[in-house]
């Protein structure tokens, strides 16, 4: 098997915006055929990092290599990516039609390829009865939709898309998140696509980067990272609800806390630092299970319930701190839960992940 | 007592090329919470403030308790209002801008002070008390505005999406805020929305609604359980019901729901987390292809599975051992007391042990 080419590397980028270190010497490689998400809270740096590829913004150090050549002196628009920038506007005088055939008239195509694709993204994007509209007769939605086809309308082997469902209602967002990844694959091509939303990146992502601290904190397959960061950031972030962070202490091949303490497997590296952070994921702390084996054990009282309609969030509040449950709505441990209510919680020893220095130092034991 | 009743209301614009109410005959419950939930642009709004005083519908009447107050102003309705951006005074203290609508009221000083103070620890402003609102979080804005709206336990609160612009970190305080302060207070409350999980956390009662009519008024457990049309088996759910319409599946549907079908039934709907995944190896539970899987909320998986023209999503416990990677083939089943069926008109069809 022949490795795969990247088509996308950062190589030592850093940019800085005065005083504000955004991206600081961040290396990172998107490969052919990857949709490729990178996930950040907001202000970490995403857009940079795409508008530095787009030619968009410069960066004070590095080099972007853009299908394995140097780009640095390759203008926007001769670098041959569709984008789809996170606040789009559409044409108010505009059709549909032209709206989508923008950048390709711009750059003087044939009308019959205008026409041709122009008709693929809109059939892709399911729009293709509106292409004689108006952009104010469109819902939110679907002007979303010709926002995204827009981007999509230049044929080129890779696509860069900023946060593109922002804003829109949760039902929308549902069904494009499917429609973008199986237009990918319909495509073929290569997607490099940002967002703060951690469900819509594991959902979109054959590969995801968490973009913390300036750079890419760890990258790989959705599922991979999510069952085993190696990450503070990953596994803190890159979830929801977010994990919890336990105050925790490490002595002895032990993990201290207000609730009791477990033995655990340590790094040297974590062994007597106080930097050490423990966390643990809403989906690990069960409510009125029986303590089994190696485990926090603990009373606390119910500050919240928040209702997914599958599933419920549990706020809770112990020895002043505060942490979620989440459990699933046909589960029998939300019976009772009343606001204020007192409740057991059980955290298995093998939940509680360590990190020191923000990287993975060991693991309760069960 | 204070329910609002709503009489054949119905409220069109540009001379009824667009029907925002669609002769609504509805109650909304003395002392109860009810979330008016709908899509963007599904009349919700536009209902809300008809009830308010601040729209006149084209048709029908809107009564509070007995009293017909359709064509009674605004400020003559007595009711309270907290809208997206909070309304409060700039320049005058927490306090006093919660005193402020108690002016006019007939209560002692002692007994304003008193009601002041009520709200403040009921709210939870205890630490800005006595500050300006000027330099106030969006959270803490928001919950003076809530005050203010209720101090002078009007009968009667309407809310429009008052949490859409607190910032996201003070949502879950406003959320959990407004939760108690429902439940101490005894008003009839009416709650616009087009969050799911806010309209299913805070309700007591959920208007779904849904151009222009209300699809279902229900609990929100009743809700989301029993759904009484496909929209609201799909608009409900992150992501919603999974459907498989009768027409050109018909084995299909009759397999999984395990006998014939009766005429009426035109469409099969069951929700991703009720579908249960197995190996291939067993004999019962219909044969599907792995399409995707991935993470979502809590860890579980979500899987996406396509048995010949049909797709439909799982949602599996976090702690699910099966292999689910994509190209897998697996056999899927749904508990018979998980399905739900709809007609030809999208509606749920009682099912005849139901019945």
């Amino acid at each position: 098997m022949s490795s795969p080419v990247s088509l996308v590397e950062y190589q030592s980028i850093s940019k800085a915006f005065g005083d504000n270190v955004v991206l600081n010497d961040l290396s990172f490689a998107v490969d052919e055929g990857e949709f490729s998400v990178v996930f950040g809270q907001s202000l970490s740096g995403k857009s940079v990092l795409l508008r530095i590829l787009l030619g968009l913004d410069h960066p004070d150090a590095g080099t972007v290599l853009l299908r394995g050549v140097d780009a640095s002196d390759t203008k926007p628009g001769a670098r041959k990516i569709g984008y789809v920038p996170q606040s789009f506007a559409l044409f108010p005088n505009k059709t549909v039609r032209d709206n989508i055939a923008y950048t390709l008239t711009v750059q003087h195509d044939s009308k019959d390829t205008i026409t041709e694709a122009v008709e693929r993204v809109a059939g892709l994007l399911d729009i293709s009865e509106l292409l004689d509209r108006m952009p104010d007769q469109l819902s939110g939605g679907q002007k979303q939709r010709v926002a995204i086809a827009r981007g999509l309308a230049l044929k080129t082997d890779l696509y860069v898309l900023d946060d593109p469902l922002v804003g829109l209602d949760f039902k929308l967002r549902e069904k494009l998140i499917d429609d973008l990844r199986e237009t990918r694959q319909a495509l073929g091509v290569t997607f490099l696509y940002a967002t703060a939303d951690a469900t819509e990146a594991l959902a979109l992502a054959s590969k995801v980067g968490v973009l913390s601290g300036g750079i890419i904190q760890e990258y790989g397959p959705p599922i991979d990272v999510y069952r085993n960061p190696e990450r503070f950031a990953t596994m803190a972030t890159l979830c929801f609800p977010p994990s919890n962070q336990l105050p925790a202490t490490v002595s002895e091949g032990q993990i201290e806390t207000p609730w009791g303490s477990v033995p655990a497997t340590i790094n040297g590296a974590a062994n007597g630092t106080n930097g050490v952070s423990a966390l643990v994921r809403p989906e690990r702390v069960n409510l009125r299970a029986a303590p089994n084996g190696n485990s926090l054990d603990g009373e606390a009282t119910v500050m919240l319930r928040e209702d997914l309609g599958a599933e419920e969030i549990v706020y809770l509040e112990s020895s002043g701190q505060r942490f979620t449950s989440l459990v699933r709505a046909d589960s029998a441990d939300l019976e009772q839960l009343t606001l204020g209510a007192k409740v057991q919680f059980t955290i298995p020893a093998d939940a509680i992940v360590l990190f020191a220095d923000g990287q993975r130092a060991g693991q309760g034991q069960s | 007592m204070a329910d609002i009743r709503l009489e054949g209301l119905r409220k069109e614009f540009d001379d009824g090329a667009v029907v925002a109410c669609r002769d609504l005959d509805l109650t909304f419950k003395d002392g109860t919470t009810t979330c008016l939930l709908g899509p963007s642009g599904c009349g919700k709004t536009t209902l809300m403030r008809i009830i308010a005083g601040l729209d006149q519908p084209t048709s029908g009447r809107v009564y509070f308790g007995d009293k017909d107050v359709t064509d009674v102003k605004t400020r003559n309705r007595d009711l309270g209002m907290v809208f997206q951006y909070p309304v409060v005074y700039q320049g005058a203290t927490v306090r006093e801008n919660i005193a402020l609508p108690l002016r006019g009221e007939d209560l002692t000083d002692a007994e304003k002070t008193e009601r002041v103070d009520e709200l403040i620890s009921l709210i939870g402003l205890e630490a800005v008390a006595d500050s300006g609102v000027t330099g106030l979080d969006s959270g803490n804005r928001q919950k003076v505005a809530v005050a203010r709206a209720v101090s002078r336990y009007a009968p009667i609160i309407l809310f429009d999406e008052p949490i859409t612009n607190v910032d996201p970190d003070m949502k879950l305080q406003v959320k959990r805020t407004l939760r108690e302060l429902f439940s101490r207070l005894n008003q009839t409350i009416i709650y616009v929305t087009h969050d799911q999980t806010e309209a299913m956390t805070l309700a007591d009662e959920i208007a779904l609604m849904n151009d222009g009519a209300i699809d279902q008024m229900a609990p929100p457990r009743e809700l989301y359980n029993d759904s009484a049309s496909r929209f609201s088996g799909w608009f409900l759910g992150n992501p919603g019901m999974d459907f498989i319409t009768v027409d050109g599946n018909r084995e299909l549907v009759q397999a999984i729901v395990g006998g014939p079908l009766s005429d009426s039934v035109a469409t099969l709907g069951f929700r991703p987390e009720f579908v249960k995944v197995a190996v291939a190896d067993g004999s019962s539970g219909v044969l599907a292809t792995v399409k995707h899987s991935a993470v979502a909320t809590g860890g579980q998986m979500l899987v996406n599975l396509q048995s010949g023209e049909v797709a439909v999503k799982a949602k599996l416990p976090w702690n699910t051992t099966l292999d689910v990677s994509p190209g897998t083939t697996v056999r899927w089943s749904v508990p018979s007391e998980r399905l739900n069926l709809f007609d030809a008109n999208d509606t749920a069809v009682v099912a005849p042990a139901d019945a």
